[in-house]
């Protein structure tokens, strides 16, 4: 078991140092930030505009984000050779596909942590039609630019990975950020009569939280396919066929129901072969302030285990007996 | 030198091991016994299988046919269990960059099932003994060659293991490091088990108690270092002398009618005796217009050694394949089995 452990942890550690990692969060943190400056227009729908945008660009970098990290964690090392220097040890070929597995699913709720709590932020910023709050942005600004400069001093004194410790003070700081500016608006709102307060929409945690824990699952999900086809596949395929599995993903739905018909056997097989991330997005229901049962919840966290799990074992059945070394590529 | 360590607990056994890659057999049928005590040195050209059979004997690549037994157990059937026994340092020493040495070795060190609390003894025993005291909280990325292969030396040894499978040790390394790395190869060997992988000869003649040499897959010489270097004084060879305008062509003749067998000595270039005589080699060198040289008998070094053995292995394989029968063409409608 400790040797797992060591193997995951290792994996997790070198997700975070891996410096596209903290490009790719980077973006998207901007990106996020960027939303509620364009919702002039949008007026009495400007929060689930900023809420749908912000959204999609945390699942849509998150994807690329994954696929990244098994680059780095997985091909690389095939390609450099410490994978024949671990495979020399006590280590069955399995046990390294599952930690790195678990090693790369942990980067990737990292990522989605500070991804959500950053749209769950924003989703504060822009409570009302007419302006945004610049206080909450430049806030933001300033916990982020905290955060990297933590990573930069921890780096410059002691040789620490700026990446690694930049990426997990954001970890730390956002929802810490998010918590306090909740509770202060929630305050500040309770505060106001009726009339001042009748054109604020405020999202409360509980109704967002189910949503963005459900973004999170898709992210891991990606995560899990994305490293079982890395030990097959150089990046550049594995890239193409993730982001062709996302595409088609999106709109399996639809064009399952449309080419078979509703309950048709094949139709049925289709749909539960082809990931269908339109389960784990819950922008509509948000912007119609339905609230997402838990039980919904726990039902794709339940498919994205047992789903991640089938290409795993898939990968791991394949990958016995896959020749590592570089002169048996003849 | 080491005695063969007859009596001791025969820690690899490799019995009639192959590989091979669609059509092309790598390893054929290699058999061999490496004792507690014993350093092997495998020796060989390059592509001769040399890496390919550490390979396997680590448990990195599977074998196509045959067994190997580590400590007697089926590195196949039990891998794991044979794996904890072994140190294994591949070529080219690959490392994961990002990492400091100290980081690297604890890592190491738990996957090698070390507990938590011995974990720092084993790094710092592993540290002392390959001199990574100065870049123990270096980046590996930023270390010089030399420092690298000690550190991959330093994974392979951490666990104190009984066989240890080393590919290239001292490649890179200055001859101070060398040396400071084959006392240690020494030290360790009274222990342990060890197979040295090199190109090195004078490594073999230093270090090593017995020499295997791989040609083509297959075995060319197998015995003790002292049989190996003996061949030194039984092997004859001549040094031919050219007018030192005509050297360079000379070389060029002889290097393109016997690729591999001569070597240039000075001003001399030296050929195996047997070669020497051969009527071709002054046909050639009358063509291109040299007619003046001389010859003497002169001592033969261990590169003489190893190109007459793996000549004398080529030759072999050239002649059981010319004396094998092509396989016969049976006419349509003829039934064997009647």
């Amino acid at each position: 078991m400790s040797v797992f452990f060591s193997l995951t942890r290792n994996t997790f550690r070198e997700c975070l140092r891996e410096p596209v990692f903290f490009l790719i969060l980077a973006s998207a943190l901007m990106l996020i930030l960027s939303f509620p400056l364009f919702t002039f227009f949008a007026f009495h729908r400007q929060i689930w505009t900023v809420l749908e945008s912000s959204m999609a660009a945390a699942l849509f970098l998150g994807f690329a984000a994954a696929v990244i990290c098994t680059n780095s964690c997985v091909q690389r090392e095939m390609k450099n050779g410490t994978l024949l220097l671990l495979l020399s040890k006590p280590v069955s070929r399995f046990t390294f596909l599952l930690a790195k597995v678990a090693g790369i699913a942990g980067g990737m709720i990292v990522f989605s942590v500070i991804c959500c709590t950053a749209v769950m932020i924003m989703s504060l910023a822009s409570i009302s039609p007419y302006l945004f709050d610049s206080k909450v942005l430049l806030t933001f600004f300033g916990v982020c630019a905290v955060c990297c400069v933590f990573g930069a001093v921890r780096n410059y004194f002691s040789g620490a990975s700026f990446t690694e410790n930049a990426i997990l003070a954001l970890l730390l700081a956002m929802p810490l950020f998010y918590l306090i500016f909740y509770h202060i608006l929630l305050n500040r709102i309770g505060s106001l009569d009726a009339h001042a307060s009748a054109g604020l929409t405020f999202v409360h945690f509980t109704t967002i939280l189910p949503s963005m824990l459900l973004l999170l699952l898709a992210i891991v999900l990606m995560g899990m396919i994305s490293t079982a086809m890395a030990l097959h596949f150089s990046f550049a395929s594995n890239l193409v066929f993730c982001s062709a599995l996302f595409l088609v993903g999106l709109v399996a739905g639809q064009w399952i129901k449309s080419v078979f018909g509703a309950g048709s056997f094949w139709g049925g097989l289709l749909s539960s072969l082809l990931p269908n991330w339109q389960l784990f997005w819950m922008a509509y229901p948000l912007s119609n302030e339905t609230a997402v049962p838990a039980s919904y919840v726990g039902w794709m966290t339940l498919y994205v285990v047992v789903y991640g799990m089938i290409w795993v074992i898939w990968a791991g059945v394949t990958f016995q007996c896959t020749e590592l070394a570089k002169d048996s590529r003849v | 030198m080491y005695g063969t360590g007859k009596g001791l607990k025969s820690m690899i056994k490799i019995e009639n091991l192959k590989k091979k890659y669609g059509e092309r057999e790598v390893v054929s049928d290699l058999s061999l016994q490496v004792r507690t005590g014993d350093v092997l040195g495998f020796i060989g050209p390059n592509g001769a299988g040399k890496s390919t059979t550490i390979k396997m004997v680590s448990g990195v690549l599977p074998v196509y046919e045959g067994k190997i037994l580590i400590d007697g157990i089926d590195i196949s059937r039990s891998p794991r269990d044979a794996k904890k026994r072994i140190g294994y340092l591949p070529e080219n020493a690959p490392l994961p960059p990002n990492m400091t040495v100290r980081a690297f070795l604890k890592y190491v060190a738990a996957m090698r099932g070390i507990s938590f609390f011995k974990r720092k003894q084993a790094v710092l025993d592993a540290v002392r003994n390959c001199a990574l005291e100065d870049v123990l909280d270096q980046e590996i990325e930023s270390l010089s060659k030399g420092y690298k292969r000690r550190v991959c030396f330093a994974q392979a040894i951490i666990h104190k293991p009984q066989v240890l499978l080393l590919d290239e040790p001292t490649d890179g390394l200055d001859p101070n490091q060398k040396r400071e790395i084959r006392n240690l190869i020494q030290t360790l060997s009274k222990n342990t088990a060890i197979i040295i992988s090199t190109h090195i000869l004078e490594e073999v003649r230093s270090v090593c108690t017995k020499v295997l040499l791989l040609a083509g897959g297959k075995i060319a010489f197998q015995g003790s270092t002292g049989d190996f270097t003996a061949l030194e004084d039984q092997l004859k060879c001549a040094a031919f002398s050219f007018p030192p305008e005509q050297l360079q062509a000379a070389a060029e003749i002889l290097q393109n009618t016997f690729p591999g067998s001569c070597r240039l000595d000075g001003e001399r270039i030296v050929l195996p005796a047997d070669l020497a005589l051969i009527p071709a080699l002054a046909q050639s060198l009358e063509q291109a217009g040299i007619t003046e040289w001389n010859s003497v008998d002169c001592a033969a070094s261990l590169d003489d050694v190893f190109a007459y053995l793996t000549r004398q292995q080529k030759e072999v394989k050239t002649q059981s394949a010319a004396e094998t029968p092509a396989p016969a063409e049976t006419e349509e409608g003829e039934n064997d089995d009647d």
